[in-house]
């Protein structure tokens, strides 16, 4: 196990104590950072301590370190996975090859796009978040929010780490200018679509962990592979700590289900549609739940970017960015002469062509994501089938509601259906969230802060957080 | 047929992270379309798995005669209910699948309490009893062994780690394990069994090891001039790394920690005493640092020096204990022992007694048992309270513990 | 490996004789001493070993005859002045082979204008028999054509019909830039095989004269006597003779007394390490005189100039040239300042204009030139104007830690402001600064200040001033993305980015041969089986793709 020098002002397993250069460029963005944090960062509760995980060491056993601090105190640190001796580069022109400990100069422009692209993403929830607190159905939610934004604040940390170690001056200044963007800002937004979308309530979080975080785990698995070693266990780490966003979406979203099943049941209603009834009762209606995921799922498909893509091919060829879990895939790894189905809409219908496999890896990291999505949704189907409901949720049609890639033009219902503008138009509150269906969520938000209670429209989790008892309290706000 | 801890991953817990699957070294975990799943021939406890994972649904266990199979936890909605075993485990309200030995030794260290029904807590956790007996030991293997005690202190103590690996071996705060002492007495016998209090709770010394800690004082006496040392405790005191134990157990079912966070925890003790002390304390501390119950801990040694744990447990916070330490050999103090402390300590005493919450357990030396008796007779008298009534009501009601040796 | 050091008992192709002050200069190609395998030089056609000969010829009449103040020109064979580039050769080289061997041989003219402009030393040129193609583009780069009236004797430019090629090295520009000829003329003449004779030759300024084979030689005489007494150079005195460069050839580059060139083969990058003087710089021109080919402006610009020509010749896949100096700045600067002081002896011009020479040749080398600025450098003087020759230039804005050295300094003479102008015309800072006046007004301000990392950067003398954090990977990371792109995109996009502001004929010269003659060389046309310049001799007519482009 790589030691970790906690006396440093930054932790870290990458030698900074040593690294004067790192260390004098991390210390210079640091007071940045913190500016950050406090000005976009949660509104209130910085001033309260929050039972954290904190990421002390990358051993197994050490790198989750449960205790009670104030977020701007979280002890941000840079970390790596253990450094796999004799890897080689897993796919493209340089398959077979040593990795990289240094930026290779001819990728270093596509290396730092990808890194401050993904970098982007990370403060963006952040922000994104930022209001929730005011609204949390319980201590455990809050903490589980907390505990995202600080490692969403970590994850830039990684990012900034491999801009300043890696990338000189340009990646300095890239890496100021990743505090400087903020989420929905007219004149300086985030990079990508979905990281200016409002996150207004809390289903809207779950999904939002549920589905965009899980883009982020899709992009991390793919950078994961990369041939520049020093990206590849930055993101290794950082899948650790994804996992937990995930774990937040898909049981933030199933506890809202069980909770509105398990209302119905008590009182009779077997209908899921019987709406105005079963919002009566203080929970989610599964209708709107379903549109929802309509909405979060296509915003997220965005991200991964058009189907066929020159970008793309270029970094899987140059060996930085492969495809999900690259090394279990049995082919040559190198694409040259492969095809991959890509689906394309011709006039009204749908029909899969095989394109260059290269060109269409933003597609195949899709299909492998929209894989993923459906098993969660299907582990949410459980909750109603168990409760006896007949309703089932689905993932829309991945033509629908697309402003990106080839479906962007269309007009797609859920089902896969071709339509016209208009008709599209007439439909779109069926399926995705209205003004109403915000205003009703919204009223539901009321903040619970009593230790072991919940907000009416959420069960409470199975198990505790590093299995404290469910009266825990989590975020200590009373002093 | 030995029972084996199996180890699970629960299907309604899990999010499907992959996280497990690729932290694993050995490629112990897979999974299917449905669900993540651990191979039972594969798997060495080594426990990487459990911190990286987001849910706590790599964090579960079954205690089975023969491992669930990949194709049957593929199948699983839920995890299985935990199965009894009962031909292989008795319990201690059954005498009679209790080992003589065993049971000899058992209601010696109790005789303190009396006459009459013993009872755990109400919010015990069940606890399995004899899995392991001599016929059929456990075989663990030495992982640490460290001397507790100054070096010139006349008592050595040593803190002993024992690894299970894949046998189950279950046991809760206040448990007992037996060693059996190699080779045999003078008279061609095998050594008799001895009994040590777990010092570990119960996810193991290090959280969810299979492992377990014992408080060990090498027993020295002389015979006519001669220094000897007791058998057992001389064995496991001298063992090194890596070495076999054969171990019984575990034993004992009602002394054993209340669960529920509000239970106030009276702990005395004497000498290697605060064996099960240190399991219960630690476990609070783990998994519930913010219980509302206090826990209060009399401690009686000769000197710093000889007590065991001082400088760990010098360092745990007030909030989460409250310590009493008590010498009665310190140079230029008078001498002081536990039941003077305990009457300093009357009113606070008192407010607790009156608590339905409140356990007393007391482990150590016989020659305290009277003392504390005592004392606490003098705590309830003080303050309008009868012991001779409520030493009875608390021990029907599993909230009063005696083990002295 | 081609040498591009000779000396005149080495010559096989030019001999030359001195009578009084003019130097008659004889071309009589041995058609044997070819540089390759698979021609013969007939005709006085000749290769880059011939042009190598005279270019070292060229240089030495400078250098070592002060007392030569023109030269003339002519050929050694009675009925062929010069048959121009072998055709043969031509068709055999690799394509960088030709383009180089083209760029060497315009240089090597533009040297001989050089010096009938700026030396005192003027070339004239007697034409007996046919001047065909480089033959002709070689009397071009005399200021003085003399042709024999004889009835056969002609200049040629016949590239077009005969080679589906250019006259490149200079002709078709020399034809209209220099000689002005009208431009209906110029086509007609550009696709006449047999050339124009006579004094249609004279009508279409072609030559400058004619003269009766009878009276060619009298009025040679006349001509070159006239040219030598218009020269300032001394009447008599001691040149400086050109010896033997010391020279180290091993795996990883080559070691001269003031210059390290470092290979390195996996980067694809050659490090240039130029020293410094040693000891004081000499009084005056006299004293540089004596000195000779130890002074240290002339040693480090024979050897510069030698590297440079090794590595364009014989290194063509190390794509980047890096240059280091190493020295004492105040020395460098007393140097410049001896040099620019004494000027105007023959000497210190002769140098100074061989500085200019070598920094253009750098102007046109096809490689990436970076300059590295680091503790210890000494750029300073004409050695500052490595850093307006390079694409770019990195200076490390103070020191390296652990390292004593003092931060380097940068340091501006008048070198930078009128002795070394480049092809356009214009100083390299005239060029830099062709959008902002008032910068180098700024920086003329500097001259004699000594300018650390931030404040160079500042004047916007160098690219990029990193500190010693970023210093190591900053430049890693140029010259490894350098490495990565196209070499053929590098060369046209450096080449553009370095001339900007107006053409001279010079630049066209070069612009034109890139532009055009470059792409004529790799199309089918000229190159393919079927091309002209493989089909050349054969008997059997080129096949032309009829498309035009």
């Amino acid at each position: 196990m790589e030691m970790i020098n906690y006396d440093e002002k930054i932790p870290n397993n990458v030698n900074l104590s040593q690294d004067r250069r790192l260390q004098r460029a991390l210390e210079k963005w640091h007071p940045g950072y913190i500016d950050w944090w406090l000005q976009a960062g949660p509104e209130g509760f910085q001033d309260v301590p929050v039972y954290l995980r904190t990421a002390v060491g990358v051993d197994p056993k050490g790198w989750a370190q449960f205790g009670f601090v104030k977020m701007p105190d979280y002890r941000w640190g840079i970390f790596l996975a253990p450094k796999e001796e004799g890897r080689t580069i897993p796919f493209g022109r340089h398959k077979g090859e040593p990795v990289w400990q240094e930026v290779p100069g001819e990728y270093r422009a596509m290396l730092r796009r990808l890194i401050a692209i993904q970098g982007d993403t990370e403060p963006a929830s952040v922000e994104q978040q930022r209001h929730l607190g005011k609204t949390a159905p319980s201590l455990y939610d809050l903490r589980n929010l907390f505990q995202v934004n600080v490692e969403e604040g970590r994850h830039l940390w990684a990012m900034v780490y491999l801009l300043h170690a890696y990338f000189g001056r340009d990646g300095r200044e890239e890496a100021e200018a990743l505090l400087q963007r903020r989420s929905g800002d007219e004149d300086r937004p985030r990079v990508l679509g979905a990281f200016n979308e409002d996150t207004p309530d809390w289903l809207a979080f779950f999904m939002f962990t549920f589905f965009t975080d899980r883009d982020g785990k899709y992009q991390l698995e793919a950078l994961a592979q990369s041939g520049f070693d020093p990206l590849s266990r930055t993101c290794r780490f950082m899948l650790t700590e994804e996992a937990h966003h995930m774990f937040v979406g898909e049981t933030g979203v199933m506890r809202t289900i069980e909770q509105t099943v398990t209302r119905m049941k008590e009182t009779g209603i077997t209908d899921p549609y019987d709406v105005d009834r079963i919002r009566e009762l203080g929970v989610i209606d599964l209708p709107t739940i379903q549109r929802y995921i309509n909405f979060h799922f296509t915003v997220s498909l965005d991200l991964f970017g058009s189907e066929t893509s020159t970008n793309a091919a270029n970094a899987f060829n140059a060996g930085l960015k492969g495809r999900f879990q690259e090394v279990k895939i049995d082919d040559d790894h190198q694409l040259v002469n492969d095809t991959y189905p890509v689906l394309h809409l011709d006039g009204d219908t749908f029909r899969y062509v095989d394109e260059p496999a290269l060109s269409a890896l933003n597609a195949r990291l899709r299909d492998d994501y929209i894989k993923d999505c459906g098993s969660g949704v299907g582990r949410w189907n459980k909750v109603i089938t168990k409760a006896g409901i007949d309703f089932e949720l689905k993932l829309p049609h991945q033509a629908f509601n697309r402003q990106v890639g080839q479906f962007a033009e269309a007009h797609v219902s859920p089902e896969g259906d071709v339509l016209d503008a208009a008709a599209w138009e007439a439909r779109r509150d069926d399926w995705l969230p209205d003004q109403d269906d915000y205003a009703f969520v919204a009223s539901l938000m009321k903040p619970v802060y009593e230790p072991g209670r919940f907000a009416g429209w959420i069960a409470p989790p199975k198990v505790g957080i590093n299995k404290q008892p469910g009266d825990f309290e989590y975020v200590q706000i009373a002093e | 047929m030995a029972l084996l801890r199996q180890h699970l991953i629960d299907p309604e817990v899990c999010i499907r992270c992959n996280t497990c699957e690729e932290t694993c070294p050995i490629d112990a975990i897979t999974h299917n379309d449905d669900n993540y799943v651990v191979d039972a021939d594969i798997c060495n406890f080594c426990m990487d798995c459990i911190a990286p994972c987001p849910t706590g649904a790599i964090d579960s266990w079954r205690t089975v005669q023969t491992p669930y199979t990949l194709e049957a936890q593929f199948s699983w909605e839920e995890l299985p209910e935990e199965a009894e075993h009962p031909e292989e485990s008795g319990t201690e309200t059954d005498p009679a699948h209790l080992d003589d030995e065993v049971d000899r030794i058992m209601e010696k260290a109790r005789s303190g309490l009396g006459a009459g029904k013993l009872v755990p807590p109400y919010s015990a956790a069940h606890p399995y009893v004899q899995t392991y007996t001599r016929e059929r030991p456990a075989v663990a293997r030495v992982s640490g062994n460290y001397r507790l005690t100054a070096d010139d202190a006349s008592a050595e103590i040593h803190h002993i780690v024992l690894e299970f690996g894949s046998q189950a071996f279950p046991v809760l705060e206040g448990q007992s394990i037996g060693v059996i002492p190699p080779g045999t007495d003078d008279r061609g016998r095998p050594h008799m069994i001895r009994l040590y209090s777990v010092a570990s709770p119960r996810e193991g010394e290090r959280p969810n090891h299979n492992n377990v800690a014992l408080t060990v004082k090498r027993e020295r006496y002389e015979v006519d001039g001669q220094v000897r040392y007791g058998v057992c405790s001389d064995y496991l005191c001298g063992l090194k790394r890596g070495d076999e134990v054969q171990v019984t157990g575990p034993f004992g079912s009602t002394f054993l920690m209340p669960n529920h966070p509000e239970a106030n925890i009276i702990m005395i003790c004497t000498g290697t005493g605060s064996a099960p002390f240190r399991a219960m304390t630690e476990r609070r501390r783990r998994n519930m640092p913010a219980a509302p119950g206090k826990l209060l801990l009399f401690f009686g040694a000769r000197t710093p020096g000889e007590l065991p744990y001082h400088g760990p447990l010098k360092k745990l916070p007030d909030s989460l204990i409250d310590k009493e330490l008590v010498f009665s050999r310190l140079p230029d103090a008078p001498r002081e022992y536990v039941q003077d402390r305990i009457r300093q300590r009357a009113r606070d005493l008192a407010e607790l007694l009156k608590d339905d919450n409140t356990h007393i357990y007391i482990c150590g030396l016989k020659g305290m048992e009277q003392g504390v008796d005592e004392a606490l007779a003098d705590v309830c008298r003080l303050h309008g309270m009868d012991w001779s009534t409520l030493r009875p009501s608390m021990r029907e009601s599993g909230r009063f513990h005696v083990e002295t040796y | 490996m081609i040498d591009f050091q000779t000396h005149p008992a080495k010559y096989r192709h030019w001999s030359y004789t001195i009578e009084g002050n003019v130097a008659y200069l004889t071309m009589d190609v041995n058609e044997d001493a070819t540089l390759f395998e698979g021609y013969q030089l007939k005709l006085n056609s000749y290769d880059l070993g011939v042009d190598i000969e005279l270019y070292d010829v060229t240089q030495r009449l400078r250098f070592e005859h002060p007392e030569v103040h023109s030269v003339v020109l002519r050929s050694g064979k009675a009925n062929v002045f010069c048959a121009g580039a072998n055709i043969r050769m031509l068709g055999g080289a690799a394509h960088a082979h030709k383009v180089n061997f083209c760029k060497f041989t315009n240089e090597t003219r533009n040297g001989i204008e050089d010096a009938s402009r700026f030396s005192g030393q003027r070339y004239l040129c007697a034409v007996k028999g046919v001047s065909a193609g480089g033959g002709y583009e070689l009397a071009l780069a005399t200021d003085h054509i003399i042709l024999a009236d004889d009835g056969s004797s002609a200049v040629a430019l016949p590239e077009v019909p005969l080679l589906a090629v250019l006259p490149g090295t200079g002709g078709l520009t020399r034809l209209t830039d220099k000689r002005k000829v009208r431009r209906d003329l110029a086509d007609v003449f550009c696709t006449l095989e047999e050339g124009v004779r006579g004094q249609r030759a004279v009508d279409w300024r072609l030559v400058d004269e004619i003269a009766p084979s009878s009276k060619l030689e009298d009025v040679v005489r006349q001509r070159a006597a006239e040219f030598a007494r218009q020269s300032d150079r001394p009447t008599s005195g001691e040149g400086v003779v050109f010896t033997p460069l010391q020279r180290e050839f091993t795996e990883h580059g080559v070691r001269y007394p003031h210059l390290q060139v470092d290979i390195d083969r996996t980067r694809r990058t050659a490090e240039l390490i130029l020293s410094g003087p040693e000891g004081e710089p000499p009084a005056d021109g006299e004293a540089i005189r004596e000195q000779g080919v130890e002074f240290w402006g002339l040693a480090l610009a024979r050897e510069l100039d030698d590297a440079i020509l090794h590595l364009r010749t014989n290194e063509p896949e190390i794509g980047t040239l890096v240059f280091l100096t190493r020295g004492d700045l105040d020395r460098v600067a007393a140097f410049d300042a001896a040099m620019l002081a004494n000027r105007d002896h023959w000497l210190v011009r002769e140098i100074l204009l061989y500085w200019k020479r070598v920094l253009k040749r750098l102007d046109v080398t096809s490689r990436t030139l970076f300059v590295l600025v680091e503790p210890g450098s000494c750029y300073a003087g004409l050695l500052a104007e490595l850093l307006f020759a390079a694409d770019r230039a990195y200076m490390l804005d103070g020191q390296f830690e652990d390292d004593d050295t003092p931060e380097a300094r940068i340091r501006l003479t008048e070198s930078s402001f009128g002795p070394l102008p480049m092809s356009n015309d214009l100083t390299r800072l005239q060029t830099r600064f062709l959008g902002e006046p008032e910068t180098l007004e700024a920086a003329q301000g500097l001259i004699g200040r000594d300018l650390n990392g931030a404040e160079a950067l500042e004047a916007g003398l160098v690219t990029s001033a990193p500190d010693d954090i970023d210093w190591e990977d900053e430049i890693r990371i140029a010259l490894e993305e350098r490495a990565s792109f196209s070499p053929d995109a590098l060369v046209g996009m450096e080449a553009n980015l370095r001339f900007a502001g107006p053409e001279t004929m010079e630049t066209r010269i070069f612009g034109r041969l890139t532009a055009w003659q470059n792409w004529i060389f790799q199309r089918p046309n000229a190159v393919s089986d079927t091309g002209a310049l493989r089909r050349y001799g054969t008997g059997e007519r080129p096949e032309y793709d009829k498309v035009r482009v």
